[in-house]
């Protein structure tokens, strides 16, 4: 090798770096960012919870005045929660009887309860989606299209890459090597929320890194060994240029996800263990536990990242809440453990300020029940949770739990909030400028709130 | 008219092994060096078809009857029905072992392979309210299975009436609206009958395409449709004799017969559904509704191009050209003879297609990923694996004993089993694909499961019988290598390498990779503790795991 190529190279790159050379790939009114901007240079991470099939987080939270309860009580039949079970957080509303950890949070003001969020393309009430008179989300109730308009942030359906994508995509300058370590999937599934970035998010299923199944099963020395995994590698490493680009598109993957190891080498070295952390009973797909458990154990090596990226967005995937034939006890109740386990988690490691966790779901669900469970709804309460919240707070107001109210159409709720007042409210604490937000939530223009306000600082 | 009658015959005649050898990775659960054989003696694809059309089916249900013999003490499943839920746990083990063993070693292969990608589209899974009942899931699994070949229509109702699907989509003791209450008739399977598993959300063309009204596609249903399509499906429950959902599947009869109607808990009212259009009138029973129901939703012109469209995904390639999509809508709208919904037409219009069988639309963007499942399903089936006792346990308790090749772990498959979606939606949906792909208009669903290293780790474990796996999972499978062994013996590498790429890929391998594959036997072959047995596992491994087997095409 000439050493002075290498050299010339190098120069090229770092010129090209500093002059920020793809600014050709912005939209035409952005300037190249400046991460985060410079008074705030600390650690921040967001860990998306979602809730997926559909929260019924009407039971989750319950009216407990005589007289709301008895109305709550009417309209959900035998889906209601006992009274004499809620767990107060105020005078007004309880949390249901097994849920004493979300309830120990929001006393000690580390959790807040957004009220009657939801995909929307602009303000509407009940009477105004009754009459057609406003945009409404193309394809409500239907589980993939709320739940990907959720993960795009945007309920018109213009938008196809995730909006995580998008902010770790302007939380970064673009030649920062840092942005490739930013978004992490700790899930069993692939997410749309990390989709159409500049880099692919990382994906882990357990604290290690190194090809550990591989070695185990394929390339040990039973397999072939390592000789092996040179000619595995080389065949895919062909395959990039194939000219069908389904071909060209998995062999890069596969490139992509062989090349971690070497980059990320030792990174769970070292990693810590956390108490608290169940996994529940019969969990559809990966416990909840298990995966925040491993937000958690990444949260404690984040120093050990290649060029030490300072805001990461997790995706945390919690199955089973679509709950046509059933009440959500157990699920509600695994919730609250596993939150509780993560926020002690984050008061070992001192990082409560930092991280700050959030609810997403598909949608509400319908506030009648159908005989056994509830059906495909629209507005929901969130939680958001960490040392930065405001916590203690209801946000927005408490919708009544009513068909046919001012806030109901029918008996589905109809947001009250949008869902990107409600991310722009942690996106600006992750240190995204105004125009910054404008640019990663398209519609954000379209509602009047900025700012929800439950985030400090 | 002679000539035109030879011209017809030759259309689908089976022009070389490498031609039948893909024609059998989207018909069956992959070529042998037997099936070729029996494909090119019978030459021609749509005899070929027709033949596997009169197959005896094979049934998932039966055999576990069959092969569940009792051990220590426990009585043969097949004279103790109360075993389905006392063993449950164990016995939902043994549902996957039927699926490896069938799909492996059963010769109604086109039956099976359609039936798995049936059971991709109507989705009943142990994951969720089905968990323990392993007798509910196969008998679902057979209704797939027996109509196959059968009318569409046929299958819906099927589907419909089963338990295993009433529970899974809790439309079983649904009962109508109560007049003192505010409940409502529960929505889910009125939502998906018509989502996932007939018409879609949006008015398709016959090519598959989205119809549009000023510049935006048409929703083929309401919030409204969905609330009076809930009314029609009230009034089932499973055949115990009680209507409640919680009195529900109690006995193996009740989990695996057909619901029956509960009249007096169906709303008899007037239904408009389908944007108000359809009228189901007032005074229906449970069974004349739902029928008519599911009479209109078979009669609507989305059905042929969205179900075609999904079968030639999960058989043939996942981005089929328009024309493709319009020739098998057009086939399942009318088979010829004036039949709608006729799924032999539709299998043979996906198989037989010019696009599937040469003249491909694009060789550029032809084919599809294989699922998980259908890799080791094709190993076993390529190299003979022979199977071994096994032992069920449940707990600590040995309760079966059978044959199999005891390879069942969900885990080892990458989240992937026989109905085991983690929900209705599949394990990708016809849509799924990375976002350059889909910027490109292109989707390439299979790789929502190809994270890490796909499933290349375990077919490593099986190709060398790793001593690691093999005890941890007390896998049976064996595979047979005497002619790949002896090919090595007697040093003919070019000529293992041709044959391999011919079963397994139907010779599409690159010829960059076949060179690497002969380089590695060539270089390593005289390593210290290599064996011809050693090597021919390794380069069977490496084609395997290669980005070129992945793809069939």
């Amino acid at each position: 090798m000439n050493p002075n190529k290498k050299r010339r190279d190098f120069l090229k790159q770092s010129v090209a770096g500093s002059l920020g050379i793809a600014l050709s790939t912005l939209p035409s009114n952005a300037t190249e960012t400046v991460p985060y901007s410079t008074s705030d240079s600390g650690y921040k991470a967001l860990v998306c919870v979602l809730l997926e099939g559909g929260a019924d987080t009407f039971n989750m939270l319950i009216p407990r005045q005589r007289k709301s309860y008895r109305k709550y009580r009417r309209l959900r039949g035998e889906l209601a929660v006992a009274r004499e079970t809620l767990l107060p957080i105020d005078t007004e509303y309880g949390f249901r009887g097994n849920m004493g950890e979300m309830q120990r949070l929001y006393r000690e003001k580390k959790l807040a309860v957004v009220a009657n969020v939801g995909t929307l393309v602009e303000p509407v009430t009940p009477r105004q989606v009754r009459e057609g008179s406003k945009k409404i989300p193309f394809e409500l109730f239907a589980h993939n299209t709320q739940r990907n308009q959720w993960m795009f942030a945007d309920a018109t359906g213009n938008t196809h890459n995730g909006w995580g994508a998008r902010a770790a995509d302007r939380l970064y300058a673009t030649s920062d090597p840092a942005r490739s370590y930013c978004a992490i999937n700790t899930a069993d599934i692939n997410t749309l929320l990390f989709s159409g970035g500049r880099k692919d998010p990382l994906h882990f299923t357990e604290p290690s890194i190194s090809p550990d199944t591989m070695r185990r099963y394929g390339f040990g020395p039973e397999s072939g060994g390592a000789a092996f995994g040179r000619v595995y590698q080389h065949l895919y490493a062909l395959q990039q240029s194939n000219r069908n680009p389904l071909q060209a598109t998995m062999a890069r993957q596969r490139i992509h996800e062989l090349n971690l190891p070497v980059k990320l080498e030792g990174l769970f070295d070292g990693v810590r263990d956390f108490d608290g952390f169940t996994t529940g009973v019969h969990e559809v797909g990966k416990p909840l536990g298990s995966q925040l458990e491993l937000v958690a154990q990444t949260l404690s090596v984040k120093d050990r990242f290649p060029a030490r990226p300072r805001r990461q967005i997790f995706f945390v995937d919690h199955h089973n809440w679509d709950t046509h034939d059933s009440d959500n006890e157990h699920q509600a109740g695994y919730l609250s453990d596993s939150l509780g386990a993560f926020q002690k988690a984050m008061e070992e490691l001192e990082m409560e300020e930092e991280v700050t966790l959030l609810t997403l779901s598909d949608f509400g669900r319908s506030l009648t029940p159908n005989g056994a469970g509830t059906d495909h709804g629209w507005g929901t309460f969130a939680f958001v949770m960490g040392g930065a919240v405001n916590g203690g707070n209801i946000y927005g107001k408490m919708p009544r739990i009513q068909r046919n109210s001012p806030d109901a159409w029918y008996d589905r709720l109809v947001p009250a909030l949008s869902m990107e007042s409600y991310l722009a409210t942690l996106l600006a604490w992750m240190g995204l400028s105004e125009d910054e937000l404008d640019l990663v939530l398209p519609n954000l223009r379209n509602f009047p709130t900025r700012n929800l306000g439950f985030m400090r600082g | 008219m002679r000539q035109g009658e030879s011209e017809k015959s030759s259309r689908y005649s089976v022009r070389s092994a490498e031609e039948a050898s893909a024609f059998l990775s989207r018909a069956t659960f992959g070529a042998t060096e037997e099936s070729i054989r029996e494909l090119q003696r019978v030459g021609d694809y749509r005899q070929w078809i027709r033949r596997e059309f009169k197959k005896k089916p094979s049934y998932h249900l039966e055999w576990v009857l069959n092969h569940a013999k009792g051990v220590d003490g426990t009585e043969d499943l097949k004279n103790d029905p109360e075993g389905w839920q006392r063993y449950s746990d164990a016995l939902g083990t043994m549902q996957r072992d039927a699926w490896w063993d069938i799909v492996v070693r059963h010769a109604d292969q086109l039956r099976q392979r359609v039936a798995f990608a049936l059971s991709e589209i109507l989705v009943v899974s142990r994951n969720g309210p089905l968990l323990n009942f392993p007798d509910a899931r196969l008998s679902y699994y057979d209704i797939l299975v027996r109509y196959a070949f059968d009318n569409f229509k046929t299958l819906l109702r099927a589907v419909t009436y089963h338990p295993a699907m009433g529970k899974y989509l809790s439309y079983l003791g649904n009962a109508k609206a109560d007049p003192r209450s505010d409940r409502h008739p529960d929505e889910n399977y009125a939502r998906e009958v018509m989502q996932l598993f007939t018409i879609g959300l949006y008015q398709l063309n016959p090519d598959g395409s989205r119809k549009l009204r000023r510049g935006n596609p048409i929703p083929t249903y309401t919030q409204q449709d969905i609330r009076e399509m809930a009314r029609v499906f009230t009034g089932l429950s499973d055949d115990n004799g009680e209507f409640p959902a919680e009195a529900a599947f109690s006995d193996f009869h009740s989990r695996t017969s057909a619901m029956v109607p509960f009249d007096e808990y169906h709303d008899r009212g007037e239904k408009r559904i389908l944007h108000g259009k359809k009228i189901i009138p007032a005074g229906g029973d449970t069974v004349t509704d739902i029928n008519t129901a599911l009479h209109h939703l078979f009669m609507h012109p989305n059905v042929g191009p969205f179900l075609a469209r999904r079968l030639i995904q999960r058989l043939v390639t996942s981005n089929p050209s328009p024309g493709y999509i319009a020739r098998v809508a057009g086939a399942f709208d009318d088979n010829g003879k004036g039949v709608r919904g006729d799924l032999k037409a539709v299998i043979e219009a996906i198989l037989l297609d010019k696009e599937a069988l040469r003249g491909r639309h694009d060789p550029k963007i032809f084919g599809k990923f294989r699922e998980p499942l259908l890799y080791p399903a094709h190993l076993f089936r390529a190299f003979h694996a022979k199977n071994g006792i096994h032992t069920l346990r449940q707990g600590e308790e040995r309760v079966y004993r059978y044959r199999s090749f005891n390879f069942n772990g969900t885990g080892m498959t990458r989240q992937e089993g026989p109905l085991e979606a983690l929900t209705v939606f599949n394990y990708f949906t016809p849509d799924d694909g990375p976002y350059s792909l889909k910027k490109k208009g292109l989707v390439a669903p299979e790789l929502e499961l190809y994270d890490k290293q796909g499933i290349d780790d375990v077919i490593m474990g099986l190709v060398t019988e790793n001593s690691y796996v093999y005890r941890l999972f007390h896998i049976t499978a064996r595979l047979q290598l005497q002619r790949e062994i002896a090919l090595i013996a007697r040093k003919r590498y070019r000529r293992l390498i041709d044959r391999l790429d011919l079963i397994l890929t139907g010779s599409r391998l690159d010829p960059r990779t076949k060179q690497a594959a002969l380089h590695y036997i060539k270089r390593h072959i005289r390593d210290k503790r290599m064996t011809h047995e050693k090597m021919a596992r390794l380069v069977i491994g490496l084609i395997m795991t290669s980005p070129d087997y992945a793809f069939q095409r």
